[in-house]
């Protein structure tokens, strides 16, 4: 791992086991994080993106959910590897995460300013002046008013974009190396996720934290990410800058995305549509799983998944058009 | 059907299946399977179980097995037709005070809560003191006893289900309102409302054997399980399988209709949740 | 104010002449908040308040706003499946608010809606086949034979194979599942559609699709919409005239370019900048608003927007703008203008 990677996944595979069947949600995941960068992972319902980012900080449910492949390096250590305890000392302190639903994230029952001084309690043991302090001033980090007073509320009385932030305060309390937020804005409106990206892409240089992005939201990629990994029913597909997957792409899926999404807008004009849709997890055949839907698909995309390779300045990509011209 | 599959793989479903055929079959053919006449008195009084009386006789000297068996006939034709008065009533009251809201909902759970507010033993003792003892006016306030919390069921479900967007869409379309309720509101209640009929029917024999037991419900000389007990009582010491079998026989019933019940309910609830 | 935008909106003798299908006129919806030992009315929700616009045959006329803002609502009221507490819905040169339920109910053939969740739209225990009779068994009297036709030809419309008649809701995707409410929706042939966030529940690659259908469908069957939405880049895409709702108001109304173009409302100017550029790299001129999305059970006083508007002044505070006509259809309130 080179000295600016932060997190780098290998070759990550998660199994669901049912009475049944085995079956793979997540396929040979690798990409990695590098340090003061916001990595985005884009993808649609059911294309494992979620997964893969509860797994990092081993939050799959187990059973039925399994890893049952690969490496997390993280800072040295392969995250797989640690037991339970000494996951929890990582989490929520060297590696934090935020959720899509802010209000069921924080205990109703508790005020906010005792559940931030838990998260302080549990791995540090402060006095109790030095715990409100740290506390109040994470608060009014994220651009929160009246900070003192919202010490004192509970979650019901704030609004959904309050209570985003309240969660990005929770996550950043023990200065984390990493962020990862799963579809932080999906449930706020448009002007209030403005507020809210608007902040995450300030943590870069404030906190010296890099997050990891996870949307379906091609606008929110554009906005706040340097890299992107885009995710197709359980596989990366491609990896690059987001400039590179926005105006040149390389894999048919990403390009048929940014195309959907783009042509929104050249008035009341057919959109391009990627026709089809995402097969479920036991009917997918054996080769690339984009087959059904790709319209430059081979023969040989049908029998063989092709592998996640390199093809220059970080650019990665699965696909047959492409491997075999491969310029390491 | 599916159902009964899912049922019979479950353990305790298929216990409770099991124990319930059982009780139905005993009901449903009790003179093939009594070897006497229930009401008949031999001169053999209070005789331990042996060969020609297996669960022995009672203080006038009646044949207690077929006594019990008899008696499966009255506990299943009281549940079931009193549970039938209920749960007929109490979809008809839950559909209107659901559908409809507004003054009818209010006046129809008012009097559902004064029905609540009284514990149903209690209740169904006084409608059957009022009426008078038999069997008639047993199953009527048993019957009576049901309706509130059918009402109560069917309104909460009615009420889940008309916030469903499908509902508004029927609307939107025009359809009239009582169409909406038997093709759309309705097929979609009958799973909570069969898991509740079946905790109903064990709560009604219960009923049925504890009136019995007071002396209020089934009149001897015909057997009921409940009033088998009452008479055992003075004689419980001489001969105890006079108590003993028909406690039995209540508690299995009781039992085998519960765990029915637990066991669809569990089956239906989540593939209701699977559907969505 | 309808008067304003939509002259022709009246009732002229032969509603064939109209350009305009539907004309709403002072619309209000407020819902009572009840509370206290004898639930009581405590308040009320101010939903929709004031709400006036038109829209012409085959066109489409989008409402958008942020949550709580009274799109859907309006949307539902002007069908009554939410009943108005005042105002006037013409449709074709008559005021339906007036109808009896039973007329109303016969007017619903050429009134219909779609829903934002294909999951909950369609009832699970009917086949597909009966979910796209009902609507021709409760408005015409054609024969079962008739009634089939009509279902194999409506689902070939929306893109799906007539085979599927048979197989049930949940057995179909979100994307699917949405075609068939559209199909339910246009089986008995209705001049206006009401699209209630048809695409905010469904993954950006089938969006794309179902947006193209509409459009598709529009042309074909001649239809008028009204469609809600809060994503302004499906509206701006398919839209001819686009109103923006703030607090169960129209704060600024346009057509689609003109309104993309010279956004006056300080909130539309707020609301198209937050919307994320799509193009790496530019980063836009962003105006972030303070403050959150108001309750419309507490409204502010004066402009319902002077809390969290820039521009604010005294006069906001207390006194409510009126509108304002800019250009030809383009109208905004705000005491700046």
């Amino acid at each position: 791992m080179s000295k600016n990677e932060l997190l780098q996944i290998e070759d990550l595979t998660i199994e669901l086991r049912t009475k049944k069947n085995r079956y793979n949600l997540v396929e040979e995941v690798s990409f990695s994080v590098g340090k003061k960068e916001v990595f985005g992972i884009v993808g649609e319902s059911g294309c494992g993106k979620s997964v893969t980012a509860y797994s990092i900080i081993n939050l799959l449910t187990t059973p039925p959910l399994y890893i049952s492949r690969g490496r997390i390096n993280f800072e040295g250590t392969d995250l797989t590897e640690l037991s339970n305890t000494e996951m929890r000392k990582i989490r929520g302190n060297a590696i934090s995460m935020i959720f899509q639903e802010p209000m069921t994230a924080l205990d109703p029952l508790f005020t906010i300013g005792q559940q931030l001084k838990e998260i302080l309690r549990f791995h540090y043991q402060l006095p109790e002046e030095v715990m409100h302090e740290r506390a109040v001033d994470i608060l009014k980090k994220v651009e929160i008013p009246r900070a003192e007073q919202l010490m004192k509320e509970y979650p019901h009385q704030l609004s959904g974009g309050m209570l985003q932030r309240v969660m990005i305060a929770m996550a950043l309390l023990n200065k984390p190396k990493l962020l990862i937020a799963d579809e932080p804005t999906t449930a706020l409106d448009v002007t209030i996720q403005a507020q809210i990206l608007d902040l995450i892409n300030g943590l870069k240089e404030r906190f010296d934290t890099s997050v990891i992005m996870i949307t379906h939201d091609l606008g929110v990629i554009s906005e706040t990410c340097d890299r992107v990994a885009v995710f197709y029913a359980g596989h990366v597909v491609e990896v690059s800058d987001v400039e590179t997957i926005f105006s040149d792409a390389m894999h048919p899926y990403t390009k048929g995305l940014v195309r959907s999404v783009t042509s929104l807008g050249e008035k009341r004009k057919e959109l391009y549509t990627i026709p089809g849709v995402v097969p479920s997890i036991d009917t997918m055949g054996k080769g690339c799983r984009f087959y059904d839907r790709c319209s430059r698909k081979m023969e040989r995309c049908r029998d063989v998944v092709p592998a996640l390779k390199e093809y220059g300045r970080g650019h990665m990509c699965r696909c047959w058009l492409f491997e075999g011209s491969e310029h390491e | 059907m599916g159902l009964l599959k899912e049922l019979l793989h479950d353990k305790i479903g298929r216990i409770g299946l099991i124990g319930v055929f059982i009780v139905l079959l005993t009901a449903l053919f009790a003179p093939l399977i009594a070897p006497h006449d229930p009401v008949e008195m031999f001169p053999q009084l209070r005789e331990a179980p042996g060969k020609s009386f297996i669960m022995g006789t009672d203080n006038f000297g009646r044949d207690v097995f077929s006594r019990i068996v008899y008696g499966a006939r009255v506990s299943i034709m009281v549940g079931l037709i009193s549970v039938g008065i209920g749960a007929s009533l109490g979809i008809v009251l839950g559909l209107a005070a659901g559908y409809f809201s507004g003054w009818l909902d209010n006046i129809i759970m008012r009097l559902m809560d004064i029905l609540f507010a009284f514990p149903s033993i209690l209740l169904a003792l006084s409608i059957v003191s009022v009426l008078g003892p038999d069997l008639q006016n047993t199953i009527i306030a048993i019957g009576i006893v049901r309706i509130p919390i059918f009402t109560r069921t069917v309104r909460a479900e009615v009420l889940s289900v008309k916030s469903q967007e499908y509902i508004t869409s029927a609307r939107s379309i025009g359809i009239k309102d009582s169409r909406i309720i038997i093709r759309h509101i309705m097929p979609n209640i009958i799973s909570p409302f069969l898991v509740q009929a079946t905790l109903s029917l064990s709560s009604a024999i219960l009923v049925e054997a504890s009136l019995s037991f007071l002396g209020l419900g089934i009149q001897p000389p015909n057997p009921s399980w409940g009033s088998m007990l009452n008479e055992s009582r003075k004689i419980m010491e001489l001969a105890p399988w006079t108590a003993l079998y028909p406690a039995i026989a209540i508690i299995l019933t009781i039992l085998s209709f519960n765990l029915l019940g637990d066991s669809l309910r569990d089956i239906l609830d989540p593939k209701l949740r699977n559907i969505e | 104010m309808a008067g304003d935008i939509c002259a022709d909106a009246g009732f002229l003798k032969d509603p064939s002449m109209n350009k305009s299908l539907l004309a709403v006129e002072g619309l209000r919806k407020y819902f009572p908040l009840k509370g206290g030992v004898f639930n009581k009315t405590i308040g009320y929700v101010r939903a929709v308040e004031e709400v006036s616009f038109c829209v012409n045959k085959k066109e489409t006329f989008s409402l958008v706003g942020e949550s709580g803002c009274g799109k859907s609502t309006t949307g539902r009221t002007i069908l009554r499946l939410e009943e108005p507490d005042e105002g006037r819905i013409i449709f074709n040169g008559e005021d339906i608010n007036g109808y009896g339920k039973e007329s109303m109910r016969r007017m619903r053939r050429h009134m219909q809606m779609v829903f934002q969740n294909p999951y909950n739209s369609l009832n699970p225990r009917m086949k597909i086949k009966a979910l796209l009779a009902e609507p021709l068994q409760t408005h015409t009297v054609l024969s079962s034979k008739e009634i089939r036709g009509k279902i194999d030809e409506m689902l070939e419309r929306v893109g799906l194979s007539a085979s599927y008649k048979e197989r049930y809701a949940h057995q179909f995707s979100g994307g699917q599942r949405q075609r068939i409410s559209i199909a339910r929706a246009l089986i008995t042939n209705p001049a206006l559609v009401i699209a209630d966030e048809p695409t905010s529940a469904l993954d950006v690659s089938i969006q794309s699709q179902i947006i193209n259908l509409l459009m598709q469908l529009q042309d074909e069957l001649e239809l008028t919409y009204v469609f809600i939405s809060h994503d302004l880049n499906v509206v701006r895409h398919i839209s001819s005239v686009v109103g923006v709702m703030y607090l169960g108001r129209i704060v600024e109304q346009a057509p689609t370019e003109e309104l993309f173009a010279r956004p006056s409302h300080p909130y539309t100017q707020a609301l198209l900048s937050a919307v994320p550029s799509l193009l790496p790299g530019k980063k836009k001129e962003r105006i972030i608003l303070s403050g959150d999305v108001p309750n419309p059970a507490d409204p502010p006083k004066g402009c319902p927007f002077h809390l969290r508007c820039r521009y604010a002044m005294d006069r906001c505070r207390t006194e409510l703008p009126q509108s304002v006509a800019l250009s030809d259809g383009h109208w905004a309130s705000c005491h700046l203008l």
